[in-house]
C-alpha cells in the first residue's frame, strides 16, 4: 500500500480486536455477577427463613435490595458488551472498506502513471496526440481520486454515526441504572441502610481518629483541644458516637468533671471579680459541644424498626453497658469522691435541655435509673451535690414533664417494676434532701405535671407508692422528718385524684380483690380511665393523707381551710353516686335507697376514720417536739371545718357529718392514747358521740328525703302544719328546708311531722349502721 | 426476641454473602482494569466518553455492592456467634461501641 493512499485515505483509529476482548470481558463480568447467589435467589440462600425479629427483617430487606442491584449490574453489563461488539463490527467493516479504497487508489494511481508513460512515448511520434493522452490521464486520475475520497468520507462518517449510536445506547443502558460516577455510590447506599449506616460510622470513626491524633487523653485536654471540638460536626450521630466511643465513659466523665469545675458558681464569681471570664466562656462552649454530642449519640434516628434505628439502639445499649461497667463505686470518702458517670450525664442532659436539644432516647435515660438509685443516697455529702447541674433526678424528671412516653418509661418500665417511682416516693425522702430535686414538694410537683399525660397505671402505682410512704412515715420513730413534712406535698395531688376517681375507693372496699390489679385497664363510670388502689389499707392511708394540713405549721396554730376544702370535695365526690341513687329511688324503690345509703355510710365511715387516725398520728409524732399533741389535733380538726361556700342542704349535711365523724374518731384516739378519766366520764363521752352521730346521720338523710319529696299525698307537710298550727318549716316548693337552716321550733315541728312518714324513721338507721361498719373496717386495719 | 435459627444456617448465609462480595470485588477490579481499553474505540469522542463513564460507574457500583455484601456477611457471622442471645446481634456487629 502506497504512502500516498494511506495519507489520502486515513483509516479508523480504533482497535476492533481490543474492543472484542473488552466486550468479552464485560460479558464475562455480567455472567459472574448474574451468577452470584444473591442475584440468582435473592435473599433466600443468604438468610434462613427461620430467623425472625427486627434485625432479621432489616437484614432481609438489605439483602433483597442488594440482590436486585446485583441483577441490575449484570443486566447493564450484558448490553454494554453487545454494544461494544456492534461497534467493533462497524469498526472492522470501516477498516476493511478503507483498505479496499486504498487498493483502488493504488490501482488508479498505477494506471494513471502507465497512461502518462504511454502518452510520453506517443508524444515522441505525435506531440499533439501525446499531450492530449496525458491530459486525459490526469483528468481521469483526478476524477478517480475525488470518487475515492468521497467514498472514504462516507465510510468514516458511517463509523462516526455508529460510534454516536453506541454512545447513546451506553448512556441509556448504564446511565439510567446507576447514574453518573459521582452519584452512583450515594444512590445505591440510599437503598442499603445497613451498609450506608456502617459506611457512615466507619467514615466518622476515621474523622474522629484523625481529630484525636496528637491530642492527649481526655482528662488532659487543653482549652485548645476543647475548642477543637468545633471542628467536628457533633450534631451528626455517627460523629458523636465515634467521639464518645473513642473517649469512653471514663473520658467523658473526666472532661465534663473538669468543665463543671471551671464553670461552677465559685469559678464564675472569681472570674467576674477579675474581669477575666474567657476561660469560663470557653468551658461553657465546650460543655455545650459535649451536650450536643451526648444528645446526638444517644438519639433515636430513623423510622421505628428501621435498620438505622436498630443500630442506634444497639449503640445506646452498648454505651449504657459501658457506663455501668466503668461506673463502679468510686473509692474515697463521699465528699471527695470523683464525679460519677450519672452526674456527668445529668449535667449534659440539663445543659442540652436548656439549649433546646432533643433528649436522648428513653432507653438511654432509663439506663441511668439504677445508678441514680444506687448513688444518690450515698452522695449526699459529695461536693458535686452543691452543683445543681449534677442533679440526675431533676435532669430526668424535667425531661419527662412534657414527654408522656419518657415518663412512662422512666417511672414504669415495660416490665412493670416501677422501681424509680417507688424510689422517688417511698425511700428517697429518708435519704435525699439536698439538691434542686431533694424536696418531696419537687417530686410531687413533677408528678402532678406528668400524670395527666402518662398511662393510668402510672397513676395507680404512684398512689400505691404514696400509700406505702404513708405507712413508712407512720412507722418511723422520731420527728427528724415529720409525717406532715414528708407527706403534705402529696396531699393536694392525692385529693385531686381521689376526687376525680371516686370509684377507686369504692372498688378497694367493695370489689373483688382480682379487680384491683394496679396494671389493669378499664374505664370508670365517670368516663375517666380507672385507677386502682391495692387494698383497703392503701385507701385508708390515702384518705388519711387528704386530711393532713397543707402546712406543717398547722400543728401549732390556727390555719386556713385549704385542706378542709379538698377533703370536703373528695368526700362529696366519693358519695356523689350513692347520694344520687338515693335521691332517684327514695320515692319509688326504698330498697335501692337503703343499699345506696349503706354503701355511702360504709365509705364515709371508713374514710373519715382513716383520716382521723393519720391526723392523730401526725399530731402525736410531733408531740415529741413541742408537746402540743392535743392542741395539734384540735388545730387540724379546725382545718377540716366545713368550708365557707358549701351550699346548704345535702352537701352541707354530708360535710357536717364527715367533720363529726373525723372529730369523734380523733378524740376517741386521743382518749385512748392519753386517758384523762375512766369509767363514767368515758361512757358519757361515748354516749355523746353516739348522739352526735345519730343527729348528723339523721340530718343528712332527712335533707335527702325532703329534697326528693318522698311522702304520700296524705302526709303532705303543709296540710299537717295547718292542722297543727305548727311553725312553718317548708320552702317555697312545700318541701322541708334543710335541717341546719331551721330554728329550734321549726326543727321540733319538723320532727313531729316526720313521725308520720315511715322513711324518716327507718332510713337514718341504715346509714348509721353502715358508718359503724366503715369505721370498724378502718379500725381493723389499724389494729393489724 | 431470641434468634430461633441454627448458627450454622447463619454462618452458611454469611459464607454465601462473602463469596458474592468477593465475586463483585473481582468484577470491580476487572472493570477498573478495562478503563484503559476504552481508548480503543477510536476517535469518536462521544463513545469514548460514554464508555469511560459506564466503566467508572459500574466499577463504583460493583465495589459498593461488594461492600454491602461484606457488611451483611459480617453481621451474620456476629449474629451466629451470639446465637440465642438477641436478634439485635446483627446490628451490634454492624456498629456498636468498639
Amino acid at each position: 500500500m502506497s504512502t500516498s493512499a494511506v495519507a489520502q485515505l486515513p483509516g479508523p483509529v480504533g482497535d476492533p480486536d481490543r474492543l472484542l476482548t473488552l466486550a468479552r470481558l464485560l460479558a464475562s463480568v455480567s455472567a459472574d455477577a448474574g451468577g452470584t447467589s444473591l442475584a440468582r435467589t435473592g435473599s433466600a440462600v443468604a438468610l434462613p427463613a427461620s430467623w425472625s425479629g427486627v434485625a432479621a427483617d432489616a437484614a432481609r430487606a438489605e439483602a433483597g435490595a442488594l440482590a436486585a442491584h446485583i441483577r441490575r449490574l449484570a443486566d447493564s453489563l450484558a448490553p454494554l458488551a453487545r454494544i461494544l461488539l456492534g461497534y467493533a463490527g462497524a469498526l472492522t467493516q470501516a477498516r476493511q472498506s478503507v483498505a479496499l479504497l486504498r487498493h483502488e487508489w493504488d490501482a488508479a494511481d498505477r494506471e494513471h502513471r502507465e497512461r502518462r508513460n504511454r502518452a510520453a512515448a506517443a508524444a515522441s511520434v505525435d506531440v499533439a496526440a501525446g499531450l492530449s493522452d496525458a491530459a486525459a490521464a490526469d483528468r481521469d486520475w483526478a476524477h478517480e481520486q475525488a470518487r475515492l475520497l468521497a467514498r472514504h468520507t462516507r465510510v468514516m462518517s458511517d463509523l462516526a454515526d455508529a460510534g454516536r449510536h453506541a454512545a447513546a445506547a451506553i448512556h441509556v443502558t448504564t446511565g439510567s441504572t446507576f447514574g453518573d460516577p459521582g452519584s452512583a455510590r450515594a444512590r445505591l447506599l440510599a437503598t442499603l441502610p445497613l451498609t450506608e449506616d456502617t459506611a457512615a460510622s466507619a467514615a466518622a470513626t476515621a474523622t474522629v481518629t484523625r481529630w484525636l491524633q496528637g491530642r492527649p487523653a481526655p482528662s488532659w485536654w487543653t482549652p485548645a483541644d476543647l475548642a477543637g471540638l468545633a471542628d467536628l460536626d457533633l450534631t451528626d450521630p455517627h460523629i458523636a458516637q465515634a467521639l464518645l466511643s473513642a473517649i469512653g465513659p471514663g473520658g467523658l466523665r473526666a472532661v465534663v468533671g473538669g468543665l463543671l469545675h471551671r464553670t461552677s458558681g465559685a469559678a464564675r464569681g472569681r472570674s467576674a471579680a477579675t474581669g477575666e471570664d474567657g476561660d469560663v466562656r470557653a468551658a461553657d462552649t465546650a460543655l455545650q459541644a459535649l451536650a450536643t454530642a451526648y444528645s446526638a449519640a444517644l438519639s433515636c434516628p430513623g423510622a421505628p424498626g428501621s435498620a438505622v434505628a436498630l443500630r442506634a439502639a444497639t449503640w445506646r445499649a452498648a454505651w449504657s453497658a459501658g457506663v455501668a461497667r466503668e461506673g463502679r463505686e468510686p473509692s474515697g470518702a463521699p465528699e471527695v469522691r470523683p464525679l460519677r458517670d450519672v452526674h456527668a450525664a445529668a449535667a449534659l442532659l440539663r445543659i442540652g435541655h436548656e439549649m433546646g436539644l432533643s433528649a436522648p432516647a428513653d432507653d438511654a435515660l432509663a439506663a441511668l435509673v439504677p445508678a441514680i438509685i444506687h448513688a444518690e443516697p450515698l452522695d449526699q455529702a459529695s461536693v458535686w451535690r452543691e452543683d445543681p447541674r449534677t442533679d440526675a433526678v431533676a435532669a430526668l424528671l424535667d425531661l419527662a414533664r412534657d414527654r408522656p412516653d419518657t415518663a412512662a418509661t422512666l417511672l414504669g418500665t415495660p416490665l412493670g417494676t416501677y422501681a424509680f417511682l417507688d424510689y422517688l416516693v417511698v425511700t428517697r425522702p429518708d435519704a435525699v434532701t439536698e439538691g434542686p430535686s431533694g424536696s418531696v414538694a419537687y417530686v410531687a410537683d413533677v408528678m402532678a405535671a406528668i400524670l395527666p399525660c402518662a398511662p393510668i397505671s402510672v397513676t395507680s402505682h404512684l398512689l400505691d407508692a404514696i400509700a406505702t410512704r404513708v405507712g413508712t412515715a407512720q412507722a418511723q420513730v422520731g420527728p427528724r422528718l415529720s409525717l406532715v413534712d414528708s407527706l403534705a406535698p402529696w396531699r393536694a395531688l392525692v385529693a385531686q385524684l381521689m376526687r376525680e376517681h371516686p370509684d377507686s375507693t369504692d372498688a378497694a372496699l367493695f370489689a373483688p380483690a382480682s379487680a384491683r390489679d394496679l396494671d389493669s385497664e378499664g374505664w370508670s363510670a365517670t368516663g375517666l380511665p380507672r385507677i386502682r388502689l391495692r387494698d383497703e389499707l392503701a385507701a385508708a392511708r390515702l384518705w388519711g393523707l387528704i386530711g393532713l394540713p397543707s402546712d406543717p405549721a398547722a400543728l401549732t396554730r390556727e390555719v386556713g381551710t385549704a385542706s378542709g376544702v379538698e377533703f370536703d370535695r373528695a368526700v362529696q365526690a366519693l358519695c356523689a353516686d350513692d347520694l344520687a341513687q338515693a335521691l332517684d329511688t327514695v320515692t319509688s324503690d326504698p330498697q335501692a335507697t337503703q343499699a345506696a345509703l349503706t354503701r355511702l355510710g360504709t365509705l364515709v365511715g371508713f374514710t373519715t376514720a382513716a383520716t382521723a387516725d393519720l391526723l392523730v398520728h401526725a399530731a402525736t409524732s410531733q408531740d415529741a417536739v413541742n408537746g402540743t399533741a392535743r392542741k395539734g389535733v384540735d388545730a387540724m380538726l379546725d382545718s377540716l371545718k366545713v368550708p365557707a361556700g358549701v351550699k346548704t342542704g345535702v352537701p352541707s349535711a354530708l360535710a357536717s357529718l364527715a367533720l363529726v365523724l373525723v372529730t369523734q374518731v380523733a378524740q376517741s384516739r386521743m382518749a385512748q392514747l392519753a386517758p384523762t378519766s375512766a369509767g363514767a366520764a368515758a361512757q358519757a363521752s361515748r354516749d355523746q358521740a353516739r348522739v352526735e352521730l345519730r343527729s348528723s346521720s339523721r340530718a343528712l338523710v332527712w335533707d335527702l328525703i325532703s329534697q326528693a319529696g318522698a311522702w304520700r299525698p296524705e302526709d303532705n307537710p303543709r296540710d299537717w302544719i295547718a292542722r297543727h298550727h305548727a311553725p312553718d318549716f317548708l320552702d317555697a316548693n312545700g318541701h322541708p328546708r334543710p335541717w341546719s337552716a331551721l330554728t329550734r321550733a321549726q326543727q321540733d315541728a319538723y320532727a313531729a311531722w316526720s313521725q308520720t312518714v315511715p322513711l324518716y324513721a327507718t332510713l337514718p338507721s341504715y346509714l348509721e349502721q353502715a358508718i359503724d361498719e366503715g369505721r370498724r373496717r378502718a379500725d381493723d386495719l389499724i389494729k393489724t | 426476641m431470641l434468634i430461633h435459627v441454627a448458627p450454622e444456617d447463619l454462618t452458611g448465609g454469611a459464607a454465601s454473602l462473602h463469596s458474592d462480595g468477593e465475586c463483585l470485588r473481582a468484577a470491580a477490579a476487572v472493570l477498573r482494569s478495562a478503563h484503559g481499553d476504552a481508548v480503543h474505540t477510536g476517535d469518536c469522542a462521544a463513545l469514548l466518553d460514554a464508555l469511560s463513564h459506564a466503566l467508572e460507574t459500574t466499577t463504583i457500583a460493583a465495589l459498593t455492592l461488594a461492600e454491602a455484601a461484606a457488611t451483611l456477611s459480617a453481621g451474620l457471622v456476629s449474629a451466629a456467634s451470639r446465637y440465642a442471645t438477641a436478634d439485635d446481634a446483627l446490628a451490634l456487629a454492624l456498629g456498636g461501641v468498639r
